[in-house]
């Protein structure tokens, strides 16, 4: 398959007489980059997309990622700078802004978009509307379920997990709009689910209580972060590599922190 | 093993009243804003009984 860019391009540089646009165009880099860094994609990925708006403009860019805020410094071809640094905001995982970010990108390239459209392509993704809290809650317990039906599980041990998966995400959902430190909504959602997967034991229903209680907390695990503080490493960006690491590493120790401690409290064996 | 049953449902009903808590929480204040069912006046809380009304 070609590469979409195999014609010969004429990028049209940023209008010279407007002495803002070289900062616009910055500022839209920065929030971009941000943007695509806090919806969970990888430093490469970001630096890609970036590069090529950049190029679409005539300019070069260096993106500096850091785990809290992005610096964009761009340069024209007469090696004017402009420099620009944004905040990243926790917005989850958002593969869809992911993909929707990075064909914006291409759309920028190929179609030679104004800044001013990209712009406005931003904004509606921005506002894209999310998948809605109930199915996303519903869906991770069915897929906790699978896992411990993966696992061996029985009838009985998937149903309770689903029970748990459902109220320890929830549960964590809410705390974290009520501003409740993260870790803290990991161990006790982690708790919650733990307790109440220990359900096929206390009420002797099923046969592989084990199996349920620890496929209860799979729903916690960071993959996505792990992944991504790999795929940093090996790509050089040590910086947020061992950032993503260290956050990933702060929920796992949150989620069996919460584990262990509803199993003392059941004092399941 | 009781307390242990306990613990479960305790933890349920955590999830409910998390889920619903809010919710019922506004209705009731709405309720109260409309009939004054209790009010705070300065340091004291008072309910409002037939008594109030007849003096």
């Amino acid at each position: 398959m070609l590469a979409p860019t195999t014609m010969m391009k004429t990028n049209a540089p940023l209008p010279s007489n407007e002495a803002c646009a070289l900062p616009r165009l910055a500022q839209f880099l920065s929030v971009y980059a941000a943007m695509l860094l806090s919806c969970g994609s990888t430093t490469q990925r970001v630096q890609k997309n970036v590069e090529r708006i950049a190029q679409r403009y005539d300019a070069s860019v260096m993106v500096t990622s850091m785990p809290l805020h992005v610096d964009v410094t761009v340069i024209d071809r007469q090696t004017q700078a402009s420099h620009m640094a944004t905040e990243m905001c926790s917005r989850g995982i958002n593969f869809y802004a992911i993909t929707a970010l990075s064909a914006l990108s291409w759309r920028i390239f190929e179609h030679m978009l104004s800044l001013e459209a990209a712009q406005r392509e931003l904004e509606v993704i921005k506002r894209h509307k999310r998948i809605p809290i109930w199915q996303v809650t519903l869906l991770a317990g069915v897929a906790n379920a699978s896992f411990c039906r993966l696992f061996e599980g029985d009838y009985w041990a998937m149903a309770f997990v689903f029970l748990a998966t459902v109220c320890g995400f929830y549960m964590r959902c809410r705390l974290v709009e009520q501003h409740i430190d993260f870790r803290a909504a990991t161990i006790l959602a982690a708790c919650v689910s733990t307790i109440i997967a220990c359900g096929p034991h206390l009420f002797h229903l099923g046969a592989t209580p084990e199996v349920a209680v620890a496929t209860s907390v799979l729903y916690l695990v960071p993959g996505i972060p792990f992944i991504n503080s790999f795929s940093d490493l090996i790509n050089g960006h040590y910086i947020c590599a061992i950032g993503r690491f260290l956050w990933a590493m702060e929920t796992t120790v949150c989620l069996g922190l919460g584990l262990w401690l509803g199993n003392l409290i059941i004092n399941f064996h | 093993m009781e307390y242990q049953t306990i613990i479960f449902w305790g933890c349920i009903a955590l999830v409910i009243i998390l889920c619903f808590g809010h919710t019922a929480y506004s209705k009731l204040t709405s309720l109260n804003k409309k009939h004054h069912f209790i009010e705070i006046e300065h340091d004291s809380i008072y309910a409002r009984t037939d008594d109030d009304d007849e003096d």
